[in-house]
């Protein structure tokens, strides 16, 4: 796929590729710790939150469980593709 | 710096912003989250059958995406949920979470209003039927402004009958 002079494949292999393909597998690990830490941190402000300030309770809790589940569940998958590497 | 309703008084009703506003900001946030993933994929597009190894560590980047656009919508969501307004029988409570550590609560009492003005602007607004409700207090904050209400035609309504009720119990209560 030729655009012009600029091979757009090769182009993105050669600088932008160096986001994955050059990349050691520690530096997956250390996004995924920092993802799965970015998600604890959330749940702990917004359960902090929603504990304290909700004006209905049975309605904080079911909403805590659907962002716990689909976080875990992504967080998850994230974890069989690091070992898939 | 939670609510903390009287004892002898009663929640008559509790309201939030109209749906609309929080539909707004989470189409910002997947018009974002969009972008990203399409920038994404059109990236990874070039690498399919190329090598196993990348598409797996573009799925990586992907979920991980996927986890902090969650995060923010649940921000967002939090944001509006945690923003009400209760109506008791003596005073009004204004409720609002700015971000997720800025939170303020203020409350005007009922017999201490004195004016009470409803204002709808744009076209959105006129047809899903919400706005803005001001209030002015003879209190220490002067101006009380309830937006993005729902049917803020029919709040006005609910808090001007209720000052009736507490005007008339005075009243009564003066005469005896």
């Amino acid at each position: 796929m030729e655009f012009g002079i600029i091979n757009i494949p090769s182009y993105f292999s050669d600088n932008l590729g160096i986001l994955t393909s050059g990349v050691p597998h520690e530096v997956f690990w250390l996004f995924y710790m920092l993802v799965f830490m970015f998600f604890i941190g959330s749940f702990i402000v917004i359960s902090y939150h929603l504990n304290h300030y909700a004006l209905e309770k049975g309605g904080a809790i079911k909403a805590k469980l659907i962002y716990a589940t689909v976080s875990i569940a992504a967080l998850l998958l994230m974890f069989i593709a690091l070992l898939q590497i | 710096m939670a609510l903390t309703i009287p004892a002898d008084e009663h929640t008559l009703f509790t309201v939030r912003k109209h749906w609309f506003v929080l539909v707004e900001h989470i189409l910002a946030i997947f018009l974002f989250g969009v972008i990203g993933f399409a920038l994404l994929l059109v990236i990874a597009s070039f690498f399919v059958g190329e090598n196993n190894l990348i598409v797996i560590e573009y799925s990586i980047l992907f979920l991980g995406g996927f986890v902090i656009m969650w995060t923010m919508l649940f921000i967002i969501w939090l944001n509006y949920y945690l923003d009400a307004w209760v109506l008791t029988e003596k005073r009004i409570f204004d409720i609002e979470q700015f971000s997720l550590f800025s939170r303020g609560v203020s409350e005007a009492r009922l017999d201490r209003i004195q004016d009470i003005s409803v204002e709808m602007k744009g076209l959105i607004r006129t047809f899903l039927d919400f706005g803005s409700i001001r209030i002015q207090t003879a209190g220490e904050k002067k101006e009380f402004i309830i937006c993005d209400v729902p049917h803020p035609e029919k709040v006005r309504e609910h808090i001007s009958r209720t000052m009736d009720v507490l005007a008339g119990k005075r009243f009564g209560a003066e005469n005896v």
